[in-house]
């Protein structure tokens, strides 16, 4: 069986020398360290959103995913190293980026397959949007402004292939397992789209709406 | 709502003999159960386990459903479209990006993240620093 190390550091030289955004860097990235560190890894958060608004600025890299026995090693050879609860990569152009492993799987409210994205080798696995849609939507029942924006913002992005009425269905039955979470959500899904068509209307000039394709 | 954590998709043979393996050990070990488990369930040979596990083996269909039954488990096919190249992506995300700037939506604020963040008690301290240090 070919060394999965081998297609890692190809990944991490193409991340290093012909990345043509920092977003194809960060998914290099992930891809290398999903490879040697992870089982079922999935790309979730800022870079996730990233991926459908160009316009994120990931922090860095979360991924969730069994961790393989020998991760650490693997990382350390890859040139990974550890600092709290990141693991580090820096590239020869100074830039250095974080890769965080929050949880061994993805959260309950995710229940729809991951986009996997091919990378040739290898491939990394992203969040779906509509689960991303999901979890933006969960973190802005909090109540933070800015948790409420970047929902709104993923929203704007991507209006048109969001399953806004299935994305319903899985709010109205969050809300009947009564969590304090749930039952916030059918209002914040229903404020969060309002927001987001109203900022649609204003981009058009005009009445209408863009409609979801399902 | 086990569809999500252990699907796989259909890719190149090498990588789907790899994924459908690995995926196999991990659906085994999250259900608590040991190879010993297995192949006293199965009646597979335990070092067979171990070799299926590690994808150093073609598995047969009938092997598969015996193992699959065993960890209760079933396998999803996932629709190609789910499969994406990594131009496609990036192109993607520029739509994205092009549709905020039309709705007059500025790029969102990595220190109001973080702050928020550090007041749900996370230690950010890690990514302030790279914010800087990669500005």
């Amino acid at each position: 069986m070919p060394d999965p190390r081998t297609d890692a550091g190809e990944l991490l030289r193409r991340a290093s020398s012909q990345a043509r955004s920092t977003t194809q860097r960060k998914l290099l990235v992930a891809a290398a360290f999903s490879m040697v560190a992870l089982e079922n890894a999935v790309v979730v958060g800022g870079v996730a959103a990233e991926l459908h608004t160009h316009s994120y600025r990931p922090t860095d890299i979360d991924l969730v995913g069994y961790r393989r026995r020998d991760h650490s090693r693997s990382l350390n050879e890859l040139g990974f190293r550890k600092e709290g609860r990141h693991w580090l990569y820096s590239f020869d152009d100074g830039e250095i980026l974080a890769v965080e492993v929050p949880s061994d799987r993805l959260d309950d409210f995710a229940v729809e397959p991951p986009l996997i994205v091919s990378l040739n080798p290898g491939q990394v696995a992203v969040i779906s949007l509509n689960d991303l849609m999901m979890d933006r939507l969960l973190q802005a029942t909090g109540g933070e402004p800015v948790t409420f924006d970047e929902a709104v913002r993923l929203a704007v992005a991507a209006y048109q292939r969001i399953a806004w009425a299935e994305l319903e269905q899985r709010a109205t039955a969050a809300e009947a397992e009564g969590s304090a979470a749930g039952r916030e959500l059918p209002v914040v899904l229903a404020h969060v789209r309002r927001e987001a068509k109203r900022r649609l209307r204003k981009q058009r000039g005009d009445a209408s709406v863009p409609t979801s394709s399902r | 709502m086990l569809y999500n954590k252990l699907s796989f998709s259909i890719t190149p043979m090498e990588e789907r003999a790899m994924s459908l393996a690995g995926q196999l050990r991990v659906a085994r070990e999250a259900i608590g159960l040991t190879q010993a488990d297995v192949s006293r369930a199965t009646g597979i040979a335990a070092p067979n386990l171990s070799t299926i596990e590690n994808g150093r083996v073609d598995i047969r269909l009938s092997t598969l459903e015996r193992v699959l039954d065993a960890l209760q488990m079933d396998v999803q096919l996932v629709p190609r479209d789910r499969r994406i190249s990594l131009d496609e992506a990036i192109a993607q995300s520029e739509r994205g990006r092009a549709q905020l700037v039309a709705a007059g939506m500025v790029p969102s604020d990595p220190q109001q993240r973080l702050a928020a963040k550090e007041r749900r008690g996370v230690d950010v301290s890690v990514e302030r620093s790279l914010l800087r240090s990669n500005a």
